[in-house]
């Protein structure tokens, strides 16, 4: 009998301190949340304060979405100054159609710009892990917009397999669990906000562009590397949560009125037969939106233009005045 | 019950495969008894028979490939073009690990060091038991069977210590080992990128040598700290290795659980030192080139292990000269500093043959070593430098940790503040410190590939 007694109160204690121990881990948490939400949203420069911008305060005529080649490759203020309306670059690096559709819900939900560019990588539309690992920038927005939940979620039904044992028996999206912490919503941020808050770094119109200049030896590793790299990724798919984001972006903007231009800056390593082209291309004629293609112009083929994958200042800026003079033609056919 | 959740661990990956485990365990629990019953050539006939159906499966489903692709590719060196045909099909999660477990049980048997298991449920769970199922430890089934038998009543002590190890095991996963994979992607995915740059190849290198470390032990303790929740109690997998002073002592405490089933099963039936120098020399590379392709079915898993082999062979024949080179170099008055000078050579000389264990190919393990060396420039932190930071924290975290369990506490658990209100907040910091710089993004453990 003292034997069950003594586990019995062992059991107890177990509970008891369990408990407590659970209570003082959520407060910590929440507290620890509490002050990172704070931190985040005073940040004045830095990659943090470029989203809530964009998210919250933006008011451009035109914005430019995408990834690091968004933000790089396209001159903002010149295309501003040509077209004589305002224009905001809004990619962000690392990201890929999923934060596109995020980006565009979220300006559409506090104005209404008049054309919305959508700059995609040739092989944008392929299923890539690294893709949704870095959606975790929308998590500080998770409370309080419920406009990029959806895209957030996905995070944890990417490669859920619904026809699994483990499914079946488990059907969590195992990133809403996640998302109870308030600290995991700012994973891997405090470092980046700290340096937001100590050294500012400051864009114009979004616009973030490299100086340096790729040479020949370099150019020809990048792509050697890259072709390698390729082969490596086994069961390579076209990704239907990022259809489901191109189509998605076009819908909302045709239900507000708002122009698309789907456009494919220049890269380094040329594209000849992907069949992504196909796909924007039958996309774009479904939906009557322009595609502006510029990854096989022999006009930006000069190693000069380019930092690495993306154009460097020179190249941009080249780029961005012929791109300026497409936009041009599109916007006057559309006021037609 | 144990069994059962087990079976359904184990289905998470690929269901069918749980077959292959089914077929292994009738095999093993037959030949086990068929041993223990038989005398002399009987004895070594089961034992054989059940190597073989352990090693068979293993060859077919890890090998098979490996040996086809070298086979067309010697013989298309004497101008035969053979067509073997691949096998497309995905390598069983644990598989080498769980092979190893049960072929140690028929050894121990026919070796009459435990008694064939009767209970083909019991046995079934040895083999099974799903805290190590998928990455180890590989135990013994003295260590592991009797163990099923026994009652395990609730004890306070034993399940928080299971649960603390089992903290410290993710911290190190997700906090330390996949925070450095980020930086070690960088590099050794895209290492001709990175030309010239050896600053960062070797810190690439030194990273990749910790996350292989925290990845494994991290598995290793959330592992025995689970089953040591439930009462079973797992053998210890890792000694702290690199604060060995040495590169055998780094052997000596990494991975124990699979370089002893080498020195039980391999080593020591060659001869092992007895034999003199020489042979234990040829023995020593025998077994590293077979942990070699134990790891892996490719070239730069062995090469990597036979490197592992030479360097201690090196050290067997040339103790004295390593021994003179290190007294120049000691301090006559500073312990501590002889003592991190021994540990940081014993670590660089390991990290060296980690290129071929990371790179893609033996080309690009070749590239990476010669860029080791070439003396150029680079820097040390790439991509994003939070990423390198955080490494860095974590890794300062790991050190400082090991070296009061290695020097003060002898304990595997993290070192703790005495008062209960202190305790609280020490593990609550840990656990938010977990959500706020770990890496949670669906990143697999490296072993569970073996």
């Amino acid at each position: 009998m003292p034997a069950n007694s003594s586990t019995s109160n062992s059991k107890i204690k177990f509970l008891k301190r369990g408990l407590i121990l659970l209570a003082v881990v959520v407060a910590m948490d929440q507290l620890c949340g509490l002050l990172l939400h704070q931190l985040y949203f005073s940040v004045t420069s830095g990659a943090e304060y470029e989203t809530t911008y964009a998210f919250t305060k933006a008011d451009a005529d035109i914005i430019v979405t995408g990834s690091s080649k968004a933000r790089r490759n396209y001159n903002t203020p010149l295309i501003s100054d040509s077209l004589h309306i305002s224009c905001y670059n809004a990619g962000h690096d690392g990201q890929s159609l999923l934060f596109s559709y995020a980006m565009t819900k979220m300006l559409l939900s506090h104005y209404t710009p008049k054309m919305i560019v959508v700059e995609m990588f040739p092989e944008e539309l392929y299923y890539k892990e690294v893709h949704y690992d870095r959606l975790n920038v929308l998590l500080p927005y998770y409370n309080d917009f419920p406009e990029i939940r959806e895209i957030a979620d996905w995070r944890g039904t990417r490669n859920e397999d619904t026809t699994s044992i483990a499914y079946k028996l488990f059907p969590f999206n195992t990133e809403k669990m996640k998302l109870l912490s308030q600290s995991y919503r700012y994973n891997s941020m405090w470092l980046d906000l700290l340096k937001g808050k100590v050294n500012e770094q400051k864009t114009e119109s979004g616009y973030l562009p490299l100086k340096n200049t790729i040479t020949e030896n370099k150019k020809r590793k990048y792509i050697e590397e890259f072709e390698l790299t390729k082969s490596y990724e086994h069961n390579r798919h076209i990704d239907p949560n990022k259809i489901k984001s191109l189509t998605g972006i076009i819908e909302l903007c045709k239900q507000k009125g708002v122009t698309v231009v789907l456009a494919m800056s220049p890269v380094l390593k040329r594209y000849d037969e992907d069949p992504v082209y196909k796909l924007v291309n039958e996309i774009s004629l479904k939906y009557n939106v322009s595609f502006l293609d510029y990854t096989n112009d022999e006009r930006f083929n000069y190693i000069q233009y380019f930092a690495d994958n993306h154009m460097n200042k020179i190249g941009s800026t080249f780029f961005s005045s012929i791109f300026a003079h497409d936009l041009k033609s599109i916007i006057a056919s559309s006021k037609n | 019950m144990l069994l059962v959740a087990s079976c359904v661990f184990y289905m998470f990956f690929i269901p069918s495969y749980i077959f292959i485990l089914f077929f292994l365990i009738i095999i093993d629990y037959f030949a086990g008894i068929a041993i223990e019953n038989a005398e002399g050539k009987n004895k070594r006939l089961f034992l054989i028979i059940s190597l073989v159906a352990n090693l068979g499966v293993l060859s077919v489903f890890k090998y098979y490939n490996f040996f086809a692709g070298n086979i067309e590719g010697l013989a298309s060196l004497m101008g035969f073009y053979p067509n073997i045909p691949l096998l497309n099909m995905i390598l069983p999660i644990g598989l080498s690990f769980h092979t190893f477990q049960a072929m140690s049980y028929t050894i121990e048997v026919s070796r009459g060091k435990q008694k064939a298991e009767k209970n083909i449920l019991l046995y079934a769970l040895y083999v099974m038991f799903y805290p190590q199922l998928v990455a180890g430890p590989i135990e013994r089934p003295q260590n592991l069977l009797h163990q099923f038998r026994e009652e395990h009543t609730f004890d306070y002590d034993r399940i928080v210590a299971g649960l603390k190890l089992m903290l410290w095991g993710l911290f190190k996963k997700v906090v330390i080992a996949d925070r450095c994979g980020a930086y070690v992607s960088n590099v050794f995915d895209y290492p001709y990128q990175h030309q010239g740059e050896t600053i960062t190849f070797w810190c690439g290198l030194f990273f990749f040598a910790w996350q292989l470390y925290c990845d494994f032990s991290g598995y290793s303790d959330m592992a025995i700290g689970a089953a040591q929740v439930m009462g079973i109690k797992l053998m210890t997998n890792f000694k702290r290795p690199y604060l060995s002073k040495s590169i055998g002592e780094i052997w000596q405490r990494w991975h124990i659980s699979l370089t002893s089933w080498f020195m039980d099963y391999v080593f020591r039936p060659l001869g092992g030192y007895r034999k003199g120098r020489d042979r234990g020399a040829i023995n020593l590379l025998i077994v590293y080139f077979l942990s070699g392709l134990w790891h892996g079915a490719a070239w730069t898993f062995v090469f990597c292990f036979f490197i592992f082999g030479a360097q201690l062979v090196f050290r067997l024949y040339f103790k004295k000269q390593i021994n003179w080179v290190f007294d120049k170099l000691e301090s006559k008055t500073s312990k501590t500093w002889n003592n991190i000078l021994h540990t940081a050579v014993a670590f660089i000389t390991i990290c060296i043959p980690f290129s071929f264990f990371r790179a893609h190919s033996l080309p690009d393990a070749l590239f990476i070593l010669k860029s080791l060396f070439n003396f150029g420039t680079g820097a040390l932190s790439i991509g994003n430098s939070s990423t390198f930071i955080y490494a860095v924290i974590g890794i300062f975290i790991l050190y400082a940790v090991e070296i009061y369990q290695e020097y003060y506490s002898k304990s595997d658990l993290l070192p703790e503040p005495k008062s209960i209100i202190f305790k609280y907040a020490f593990y609550s910091s840990v656990i938010v410190y977990i959500l706020l710089t770990g890496v949670f993004d669906a990143s697999q453990f490296i072993y569970f590939q073996f």
